[in-house]
């Protein structure tokens, strides 16, 4: 390389004065913002939504829905398709309001990041924000305060965007008022009935229409194999009951996490904030000072009326109702000046003025909780209790091994496995492929195994299946039945009663729809028409089929009839004899309650709409492998 | 220094040679060049700027937006519209405020915005957006012909069920039920294409609206 420069010296010297052009004018960012390649999920534009992400964000929804449903969900379920296509298009969607918020030039200022974040419940003590409740509530979703923020942040952007085109959306009243008038339509009709069991009488079934049937449609008269099986559990609880831990374990344990067990110190404050953002100008930054000075001023003189001044002049919005009252918070909690002041003062001391990014501060400190340490006593449950579960895991990921080699070596009992593990074999009733279950578990794959015919024919042990986290199961097949035919006597009642069931129904229609085409023709129809009755759209007194008919019928001239199936294999004719549209006046109060509905209704689709518009703006590329579940 | 060798030296008034010819020329472009940079990035400083200050704006309407207060969001959104007429933020401020106004029974203000949005904005999608709502505006207003004008031209595929729907709805009130019957029918039709999920209330929506119609 060197040798080359010397020789070429000239081209090197280009090169050389175009690579400072660059680094010059913008920096080495510019050399940087491909990141490494490798398999992504998706494109959006030029940005990529990487694996980790992906996996990331199916394990968070599927956590939700595991908790959603309770208890234990099959895992096929959670990695099935749909549920992995739907994570794919909700970060795209993501990725695309945030490409679409950058580009557009859309920010999040301080001010508002720090009201929403005060704004929240859960970051809330006694009524009002707690820094320590806040730091807590973030580390416990595996962030710190900075990535939490900045990931607000982006959420805010994209919210902006939701606000102006799905929140503000409205429909038009008369829109509105046009579909209420609709649901409300009453008509008023009597009805004909053409119930299927009137004509089981005339059916005549042929001798061998029985037999044909069952002949065609073998298969449901099948019923499917089934199986008997014995099932060993193991899991962490079955490890438990065989450590112990020592006290001089948790003592060394206290000792080595002496941190874990103290309580750093803490202190209490209020303030007075006269704001003066990092970038404002000079003129606002010395009037802002003077403010401040004066006061301190006040304060110096009288330093009872600290929370009065908070009230009336702090410009935290924050704290200033509550006289300036921040709580207790430790080291690191605020900004590096405000702390510094904080931590510098005594019980009562009030603090000279302090500038920090957010403008000038007076600070006083009311009250100090200095650092202690729990005793050993009151924690010791605690570690014994956490040493025992930590060991309880250990021993159980070193038996996991011998409990699935165990029941693969020994193929054909339980029995030494459960000796070996002090386990219990249980056993199950007759189950069958669909719906089954191996005492409390649904697993496919536990499932697939057993109906596998190395398992039925053989009766080996079925290989170690985990049915959810750190629980395993084996089971073997004690007996099993083959999927069998139902002879044709013992079905043979039934079927014939089916068959004349459907073919009375056919009658039922072939009856009611002639009747109908004589009245549509001005023809009368005997029968007995039942007492007219009103009906609603909204209110579906009738089957929707019926509803449907009534409703979709003209109304310029009546009476108009109407056909309808009907349940049970029926049929009915009706004949609608007045119809009353309900004039919905302006202020009717089932418009407002319609009015919310709608409106999301619109919402919605308005935002859909959108979305799918900055989907033509930014090229979206699936990579359809990821979307399919991985195979197991 | 040391001394240069022979090879060194005739290199060296080669370049100077170079220097002499081409010097000025190369000056220039590198001069121009730096000029471009710092105008290119003065611009963007300028535009970040004012994207700072919108964004502080309209985090106020934001606000005044939740709080239902329909007179600070028409005032930040006029703020933003006059100061700040080329940011996206003076786009979403228009739409966010019409929708305000016309909780709040004041149709005129929210017209005025969304036809600012339609005659200076400049996002084609907000644009589609601003039209519909602009359209149900002036058919809650009776203005039935302008309400159609403003949904004549076609939008982006997906809104095309929307448009089609207040068509029917403007033309079901102006007392035509056989073109309210196609048009209702043309945004069943755009459903049907878009096999989108989530479509089912809206198509029974506009199903029950057609049926609806006398005549």
């Amino acid at each position: 390389m060197l040798e080359s420069v010397r020789n070429n010296k000239r081209v090197a010297q280009i090169i050389l004065a175009l690579l400072i052009v660059p680094f010059a004018f913008f920096g080495l960012d510019s050399y940087f913002q491909d990141g490494p390649g490798g398999t992504d999920v998706a494109t959006v534009g030029k940005s990529k939504i990487s694996t980790a992400e992906f996996d990331q964000a199916l394990r968070e929804q599927q956590d939700r829905l595991r908790e959603s449903m309770g208890g234990e969900v099959d895992r096929a379920l959670l990695d099935s398709e749909p549920i992995r296509r739907s994570v794919v298009e909700n970060l795209v969607n993501q990725r695309l309001l945030a490409l679409h918020a950058a580009d557009s030039r859309l920010i999040v200022t301080p001010q508002q990041l720090q009201q929403v974040i005060a704004g929240v419940d859960a970051f809330q003590q006694d009524g009002r924000f707690s820094i320590e409740r806040y730091e807590a509530a973030v580390r416990a979703q595996g962030m710190t305060p900075a990535m939490f923020e900045s990931r607000l942040a982006q959420d805010l952007r994209m919210q902006q965007v939701a606000q102006a085109v799905g929140d503000s959306a409205f429909a038009s009243r008369e829109s509105i008022r046009r579909f209420l008038t609709a649901q409300l339509e009453e008509r008023k009709v009597s009805e004909l009935q053409f119930p299927a069991n009137r004509f089981v009488g005339e059916v005549k079934l042929a001798d061998d229409a029985a037999k044909q049937y069952y002949d065609a449609n073998g298969e449901r008269f099948e019923r499917p194999a089934r199986l008997r099986a014995e099932y060993v559990v193991f899991n962490q609880d079955a490890v438990l009951g065989q450590v112990s831990v020592s006290d001089e374990a948790a003592r060394k344990f206290y000792d080595a996490n002496a941190e874990r067990f103290s309580q750093p110190e803490e202190r209490s404050a209020r303030h007075i904030l006269i704001s003066a953002a990092a970038d404002a100008s000079a003129d606002a930054v010395a009037k802002a000072n003077e403010k401040a000075a004066g006061i301190l001023k006040q304060l110096r003189a009288d330093p009872k009326r600290f929370a009065e001044l908070a009230k009336a002049e702090s410009q935290d919005p924050g704290s200033a109702s509550r006289g300036g009252d921040l709580g207790f918070f430790g080291r690191g909690a605020m900004v590096k000046p405000f702390e510094d002041a904080v931590f510098g003062l005594g019980k009562g001391q009030i603090s000279e003025v302090v500038r920090s990014d957010f403008g000038f501060h007076i600070i006083e400190v009311t009250d100090i909780k200095p650092a202690h340490a729990r005793p050993f006593d009151e924690v010791k449950g605690e570690i014994v209790e956490e040493l025992k579960r930590q060991e309880a895991s250990k021993k159980f990921a070193e038996q996991a091994e011998v409990f699935s080699n165990t029941v693969y070596e020994q193929s054909d009992s339980l029995k030494p496995v459960a000796e070996a593990l002090k386990l219990q074999i249980r056993t199950t009733d007759w189950i069958e492929r669909v719906g089954g279950a191996v005492g409390d578990y649904t697993n496919e794959k536990l499932l697939n195994a057993l109906f596998s015919d190395e398992a039925m024919t053989k009766q080996r042990n079925v290989e170690a299946v985990e049915v959810s986290r750190g629980t395993l199961v084996s089971a073997r097949v004690v007996e099993h039945q083959a999927a069998q035919r139902t002879p044709f006597e013992q079905v043979k009642g039934a079927i014939e009663q089916q068959l004349k069931t459907e073919q009375a129904a056919k009658l039922a229609t072939e009856r009611g729809e002639a009747a109908l085409a004589s009245l549509q023709k001005g023809e009368s129809v005997s029968g007995e028409w039942s007492v007219a009755r009103s009906v609603q759209r909204a209110k579906p007194e009738l089957p929707q089929a019926a509803i449907s008919a009534v409703f979709g019928a003209s109304s310029t001239k009546l009476p108009a009839y109407v056909g309808a199936p009907m349940q049970g294999g029926g049929y009915s004719v009706f004949r609608i004899e007045s119809v009353n549209r309900i004039d919905i006046a302006k202020d009717d109060p089932r418009l407002k309650a319609l009015e919310g509905q709608y409106q999301r209704l619109v919402a919605e689709r308005d935002f859909n709409a959108f979305l799918t518009s900055l989907r033509g703006r930014y090229a979206v590329n699936i990579n359809t492998a990821v979307v399919r579940p991985p195979q197991q | 220094m040391a001394v240069y060798d022979l090879e060194e030296q005739e290199q060296i008034s080669e370049l100077k040679a170079w220097w002499v010819r081409y010097g000025n020329f190369v000056t220039a472009i590198a001069v121009a060049a730096a000029l471009a940079s710092v105008g290119w990035q003065g611009f963007q400083y300028y535009k970040n700027r004012q994207a700072g200050e919108a964004g502080a704006l309209y985090f106020a309407l934001e606000q005044a937006m939740m709080k239902g207060d329909a007179q600070r969001t028409r005032e930040a959104a006029g703020q933003l519209i006059e100061k700040f007429p080329s940011t996206a933020y003076a786009e979403l401020a228009a739409l966010a405020s019409a929708g305000v106004q016309i909780e709040k029974g004041d149709a005129k203000n929210a017209r005025a915005q969304l036809e600012w949005l339609l005659a200076k904005g400049s996002d084609p999608a907000l644009k589609d957006i601003a039209r519909l709502r602009l359209a149900a505006v002036l058919l809650d207003e009776g203005a039935f012909d302008q309400a159609l004008a403003q949904l004549a031209n076609a939008p982006a595929p997906a809104l095309k069920a929307r448009f089609e729907d207040l068509r029917g709805d403007v033309l079901a009130a102006s007392g035509k039920p056989a073109e309210a019957r196609s048009a209702y029918q043309a945004a069943l039709d755009a459903l049907a294409v878009e096999g989108a999920d989530g479509s089912d209330t809206l198509r029974e929506v506009i199903r029950v609206k057609q049926q609806a119609l006398e005549g």
